[in-house]
């Protein structure tokens, strides 16, 4: 799926290694940081254009996924 | 005609807090502020005063510059908060220095010497001023909830000065400010002592949204730089140095990765000094100068973003 896959490339670059990611995985599994996540965020915004709120808490990949999705239908 | 930097000065508390120390006070430890900021220790007052340092700033400034305090046509300091809410910072050192040039604070955060530098600019390019004294002065350590230890690990105190002369060293400034959205911010005493008043007091210290600071300042420090290095006609890569404001190495390096500029073009001081607002590209541009890192014709790029919320960038031709 291509935003998942778009996901796996950020996590990768951001944990300095390969990671492989399901929408079960948890961002605690991942052990991200705060500041990682806003990070991460920022990305995804920037890169399909979209907003995702402030301060979106999420906490599985399915989540993320589901909450981008929602945020393009809306952008339309 | 612009302005060329003639001389600098800085000046630092004695007193040393390491994150070590820090954990005795709150519940956080050495690993999670290295990671998570950049930071190994921070100077904090204790006997000496800010007026003190700043007037140390400013007589080192003065001499690198060789300049005499009768000389000087205008004075700006940068703080958001001094020992007096009157006089300011700027009238205290004036005073203590035998200057009677106009003299003014701005409160512009971590932002402030940029502003400065630009307020600068406009006297001496329209002839109402030829030596400018700038100051930077921050104590932090006084405006921070010592109990919070998501932000009184942040920071740490100091002062900076530096003294314009007539030059071509500016190229391009952008500066500009944003909703703050409750991201950063310090109430002021609401009137208590008025037996009128009927606003309720806060707690006088600053609080702060890391998450949404740490969106504002990648984007705005990206944001900025480009747009002076458009103004000026160049792209990042040719930028000799990078001053960054100092609030957190993270932020820093997500900033340059954007502008795809490598991290060792941008220097740094956060691991010994911590955020001093305004102060602290103050204090890395002397350092860096007072260690000859600077040749004559660097492209310096000074950009910061802060409280208000307020960013700015400033290219400047060393």
């Amino acid at each position: 799926m291509e935003i998942l896959n778009k996901l796996q490339e950020i996590l990768s670059e951001t944990k300095g290694e390969a990671v492989q990611l399901t929408m079960e995985t948890t961002f605690a599994d991942l052990e991200l940081d705060s500041l990682d996540q806003v990070d991460i965020v920022m990305q995804l915004e920037e890169f399909y254009n979209i907003s995702l709120g402030e301060n979106a808490q999420l906490s599985t990949v399915g989540e993320l996924v589901a909450k981008i999705e929602e945020a393009m239908q809306a952008k339309g | 005609m612009s302005y060329t930097i003639a001389g600098t000065g800085y000046a630092l508390p004695k007193r040393v807090v390491t994150n070590g120390q820090l954990s005795e006070i709150v519940d956080t430890s050495n690993e999670w502020i290295i990671t998570r900021t950049g930071i190994e220790e921070r100077r904090v007052l204790t006997d000496e005063s800010l007026t003190e340092l700043a007037l140390q700033a400013a007589k080192m400034a003065m001499a690198n510059a060789k300049i005499k305090s009768t000389e000087i046509d205008l004075i700006i300091c940068a703080t958001i908060r001094s020992d007096t809410i009157t006089p300011s910072l700027a009238c205290t050192i004036a005073e203590h220095i035998g200057c009677t040039a106009p003299a003014f604070d701005v409160n512009a955060a971590c932002v402030g010497l940029i502003y400065a530098m630009e307020i600068a600019d406009s006297f001496m390019a329209s002839g109402k001023a030829k030596n400018v004294l700038i100051l930077t002065a921050e104590a932090m350590s006084k405006l921070v909830d010592w109990t919070d230890r998501s932000t009184c690990v942040l920071f740490g105190d100091g002062a900076g000065a530096v003294v314009l002369q007539p030059g071509r060293s500016r190229l391009a400034c952008s500066m500009q400010s944003a909703a703050n959205n409750g991201s950063i911010l310090m109430p002021n005493t609401e009137g208590e002592n008025s037996p009128f008043n009927k606003h309720k007091q806060d707690k006088m210290v600053v609080q702060m949204d890391g998450g949404e600071v740490y969106k504002f300042a990648v984007s705005a420090f990206a944001k900025r730089s480009e747009e002076v290095c458009a103004m000026a006609g160049i792209v990042p890569t040719e930028i000799d140095w990078i001053l960054p404001h100092q609030a957190n190495l993270r932020i820093i390096d997500a900033a340059l990765k954007k502008m795809g500029v490598h991290k060792e073009r941008a220097l740094t001081n956060i691991h010994k000094y911590g955020n001093m607002s305004a102060t602290s590209i103050m204090v890395l541009l002397a350092e860096e100068i007072e260690r000859g890192r600077f040749k004559r014709g660097d492209k310096l790029l000074l950009v910061s973003f802060g409280a208000g919320l307020t960013s700015g960038a400033l290219l400047i031709e060393y």
